[in-house]
């Protein structure tokens, strides 16, 4: 079993950027091309063996894949957003495929926490990979309560899920302005001592406020962003798709968004003292390494990647891939030589 | 840890493509199969599926019609039915396994796969999904049903001549794949066939059932009709059935559901949703049961027919 995921092990320094005097210097040095590169990143203290993490919601809990997806070389994954009471999730039609996107309304369907901890868990865990238990809830009291159940567990990492625009209740109400978003941080942050993601809504007016708000009020990571409000039309029917009128939208047809808003939050930090900053999380619509790379000249530390998965299971190693290529023939050799170039 | 691989994802090759009704494709592709433990499709499974290049951005699932193995040079290793068989050995060396799908052109990404031509290639994902169990097998997994209690209180009486399973079949539409798949793996005239259509027929040509009947909307082939036409809660009784399968429009499913708990039938039904992903990782194709929600990617595509909910 292994045991890189225990708390013990957290590096308080993982945040510090490495000076550009050094990134320079090594460039000078000019390594062979064959010198290894390193693909690891150390997020919020938690060690992951490269920045590729399988975003919530796409990726089951690890298993689902497990034939398909070398689970084990990927940098970490993500469950399916879960909430204290077992979910049913929407009904009518929950996909709509539009050009190079997926609009979805899954509506949070999950067997609830404590099930989660007894039937999902172990075998996630069992995978070489780090887990991140996705929260969600629709009360305060129930993410709560929910964070204290994961507290309890072997799992290294939990995103808080304060974007889902599926559900009525909860969900992306909490991310859109930033005075619930840091009572749902705050009352999260006081429930559990796991390192804590904040995954944001792209749909929140001010972005960047609710970005303020959540770091304040205790997240140790951000991730963006999650689908945009989207809808369809049945043209036959003359309704709407979906039953509840709005879903997600997702896929490569919101990168280009994507990659704006968090280059944006990435600038925010920057412009924060080096102890201030922490790191962020990149995701919509990345479908191979370039887009990955484009994410981490933003600025951020890692990416996630969703509906690619679908459409090619072998997305994610072809990115890691990718990735690696790509740092060997530009001589970097780790992450940091080319995290937030575009920002400057 | 290595695990079993069952699923792939691989490159196919079309080898044949034929327009059989003004929407209805048959595509058949070949991919070689590298690893000793990937499945070859049983019947009822199905695969994801993308033309290369493509307008879509995912992957369609679609029913495997027949199933081949190959061998490099195209010779033919093992036949549909062969692959059907349950004690079919493993493959031993690289094969070549051919696929045949019926594909219905209803969006985009179906029309993509329908203006391939031989020798350009699709994304493929699978086998995936659960498959049809032989009538014998069928029968002793329904536990719960009445013609398995029935069953097993005619052996408790020591009956002598156990009858086989009386079985029907019944395709509608593009539906029809899976299960005509499935009846051309059985012994020949071991069960009854429905196939209901718009208009003509596609798929039948090899089903070798003990009597066909053919219903179409607007006549042109068979009864003029639809399956209530040929298929009532009377007619099970009458002939005797203990078993049903299906594969056809949600409708269809409903009304056999609801014909075979009236005669005491037992009934598997093949389920359409639109899919994300194929695995139970997307929750997309979420379906009702009595038992719960259940993805109809990998609790099915087919399910008890009465533990569905329509």
């Amino acid at each position: 079993m292994n045991n890189t995921h225990s708390k013990t092990q957290i590096d308080t320094h993982s945040n510090t950027r490495r000076t550009s005097e050094k990134q320079k210097g090594r460039h000078q040095n000019s390594q062979s091309a064959n010198s290894p590169v390193d693909l690891s990143v150390n997020i919020a203290g938690v060690q992951f063996k490269n920045p590729v993490i399988a975003a919530s919601g796409t990726f089951g809990f690890g298993e689902e894949y497990a034939q398909l997806v070398k689970v084990d070389a990927l940098g970490g994954i993500c469950s399916k957003g879960l909430t204290l009471e077992a979910r049913q999730g929407n009904t009518g039609k929950r996909l709509h495929e539009t050009a190079s996107g997926l609009i979805n309304s899954i509506g949070l369907e999950n067997p609830g926490i404590e099930t989660f901890i007894k039937r999902q868990l172990k075998t996630m865990l069992s995978f070489d990979t780090v887990s991140i238990a996705n929260l969600s809830g629709s009360t305060i009291e129930s993410y709560v309560e929910g964070a204290r159940l994961l507290d309890e567990t072997e799992i290294p990492m939990i995103e808080l899920n304060i974007s889902c625009p599926n559900v009525k209740q909860g969900g992306m109400a909490f991310g859109l302005d930033p005075i619930s978003a840091a009572e749902v941080t705050t009352a999260v942050r006081k429930a559990t001592r796991k390192p804590l993601i904040v995954k944001l809504s792209p749909n929140a007016p001010k972005l960047l406020s609710v970005a303020e708000a959540v770091q304040e009020s205790g997240a140790d990571a951000l991730s963006l962003i999650n689908t945009i409000q989207a809808m369809a039309i049945n043209i036959e029917r003359g309704k709407p798709v979906f039953n509840n009128v709005k879903a997600g939208l997702a896929g490569p047809a919101i990168k280009p968004i994507a990659l704006s808003m968090v280059w944006d939050v990435c600038k925010m930090m920057q412009e924060k003292k080096e102890k201030d900053r922490i790191p962020v999380i990149g995701l919509g619509g990345i479908r191979n390494w370039i887009d990955a790379v484009e994410f981490i000249m933003a600025g951020a530390s890692a990416i996630q990647v969703g509906v690619a998965t679908f459409a090619n299971p072998q997305a994610m190693e072809e990115i890691i891939a990718g990735i690696e290529t790509f740092m060997k023939r530009k001589n970097y050799t780790t992450i940091e030589d080319f995290r937030g170039l575009a920002l400057e | 840890m290595r695990r079993r691989v069952l699923q792939s994802q691989t490159i196919a090759k079309v080898c044949e493509i034929k327009k059989l009704q003004k929407d209805v494709f048959s595509l058949k592709v070949e991919t070689e199969l590298k690893h000793k433990e990937q499945s070859i499709p049983k019947a009822g499974q199905f695969y994801m599926l993308k033309s290369r290049p493509s307008r879509v951005l995912l992957t369609r699932p679609i029913s495997v019609y027949k199933v081949r193995l190959l061998d490099a040079s195209g010779k033919e290793l093992a036949s549909h039915a062969d692959c059907l068989q349950e004690t079919f050995p493993a493959v031993q060396d690289a094969h070549v396994l051919e696929l045949e799908f019926l594909i219905l052109q209803k969006g985009e990404g179906t029309e993509d796969l329908c203006n391939l031509q031989v020798g350009l290639s699709i994304d493929l994902i699978g086998p995936l999904g659960n498959h049809f169990f032989k009538p014998s097998e069928s029968l002793s997994g329904a536990k719960n049903s009445k013609a398995f209690a029935e069953r097993e209180a005619a052996k408790e009486a020591n009956t002598e001549n156990q009858l086989p399973p009386s079985v029907a079949i019944v395709g509608g539409g593009i539906g029809i794949a899976p299960v005509s798949g499935f009846a051309q793996g059985l012994e020949n005239e071991s069960y009854d066939f429905y196939a209901s259509f718009k208009s003509g027929t596609y798929g039948i040509e090899n089903v070798q059932a003990k009597n066909l009947y053919i219903t179409t909307d607007d006549g042109s082939v068979g009864i003029h009709g639809m399956l209530p036409a040929v298929l009532t809660a009377d007619t099970l009784k009458e002939k005797k059935y203990t078993l049903l399968y299906a594969c056809g429009p949600l409708p269809m499913l409903a009304y056999l559901q609801k014909i075979c708990l009236e005669a005491g039938v037992q009934a598997w039904l093949s389920m359409e949703e639109k899919m994300g992903c194929g695995v139970g990782a997307c929750l997309g194709c979420t379906i009702k049961t009595t038992e719960g929600n259940r993805q109809c990617c990998k609790a099915g595509p087919i399910f008890q027919g009465d533990k569905l909910i329509f």
